[in-house]
């Protein structure tokens, strides 16, 4: 997988979350007291950066895999 | 065949992390006291149960390890893959613990962080396991696997202790939920909700643990494969 692949993976990653962390966060507040609409903004950050770290981990080690694959093809390719 | 299980088990894990954010966040009811803020708990807690769980698979690594390394250097190997795999996605699941658990006390308590016995030893925990990742990345040497095996079992120490820590000491840290006593427990809904989140969290980390094995599985056949070219040559 080539650098701007991954480039464009990762980004997408983080529009995804975003996105999720604003239309979550944002929506209901007008219906709730300042109390529930703190509580509510940091349940949300709570969940998104729970999801953060685990997807990022889960991104990581798949552009890992396609290096060491590429890797390995580079490897055979030579061999030959 | 393989391919389809793992893409079977990998949709069923999509399943269920479904099926448990919605279990978390529209089912179960709203605690009295916390209100909303209390739903931190059904990621906090199972993600602190996976991350015991992947050491646990760590420690396991590690012995078979130390055990193996002198007579079946072959599975002395795949043991140290299972070690690592373990203990990075462990560090995961602990990272998770120590960023929903500060959120959650900013709003339960007013403050972020307090230095007692459960925040701590979870810090502590987490810390070892990071050295043990930083040990395996940057050191070099033939020892380099052994060093790491002793560290992975010294860090899996920390885990009962982190268990154990608002037990055996007064804590701000909310007393157990779970065998804690005759005061412990939660509303059948919010076990439902919790149950769903600890089968959809463990999936998950026994899906990304098989992964992590496999690339590392490979990484290893890589080396021992240039070793033997270098070899051949000489």
């Amino acid at each position: 997988m080539k650098s701007s692949t991954s480039a464009v993976l990762i980004a997408l990653l983080i529009a995804i979350l975003a996105a999720v962390a604003y239309l979550w966060g944002s929506h209901g507040l007008a219906q709730m007291d300042i109390n529930a609409q703190l509580n509510h903004k940091f349940l949300v950050a709570a969940y998104v950066l729970a999801w953060t770290i685990q997807s990022g981990y889960a991104l990581w080690l798949f552009l890992k895999w396609q290096t060491q694959k590429r890797a390995a093809a580079r490897i055979a390719r030579d061999r030959r | 065949m393989k391919k389809l299980a793992i893409s079977l088990y990998a949709a069923f894990t999509v399943y269920l992390l479904i099926r448990g954010f919605h279990q978390a966040i529209f089912v179960a009811p709203d605690e009295s006291t916390m209100h909303e803020i209390q739903r931190i708990f059904y990621y906090h807690v199972p993600s602190a149960m996976s991350a015991f769980l992947f050491f646990a698979i760590s420690l396991v690594g590690s012995i078979g390890f130390l055990a193996s390394r002198r007579n079946q250097p072959e599975f002395a190997q795949r043991f140290d893959a299972l070690a690592l795999a373990g203990a990075e996605v462990g560090v995961v699941f602990c990272s998770v613990v120590l960023v929903t658990g500060p959120i959650w006390g900013r709003r339960a308590w007013g403050i972020w962080w307090t230095w007692d016995a459960r925040l701590t030893t979870t810090l502590i925990l987490w810390l070892i396991y990071v050295s043990y990742l930083l040990l395996r990345r940057f050191a070099a040497g033939p020892q380099v696997q052994t060093l790491a095996a002793v560290l992975g079992i010294f860090g899996a120490i920390d885990v009962p202790i982190v268990y154990m820590a608002n037990r055996w000491w007064r804590t701000q840290h909310p007393s157990p939920v779970f065998f804690g006593g005759a005061d412990s427990g939660i509303s059948p809904k919010m076990l439902a909700a919790f149950l769903w989140n600890i089968a959809a969290w463990i999936a998950w980390g026994v899906l990304i643990l098989g992964f992590r094995y496999y690339v590392e599985r490979q990484s290893q056949k890589a080396l021992a494969h240039e070793a033997q070219q270098a070899l051949d040559h000489v």
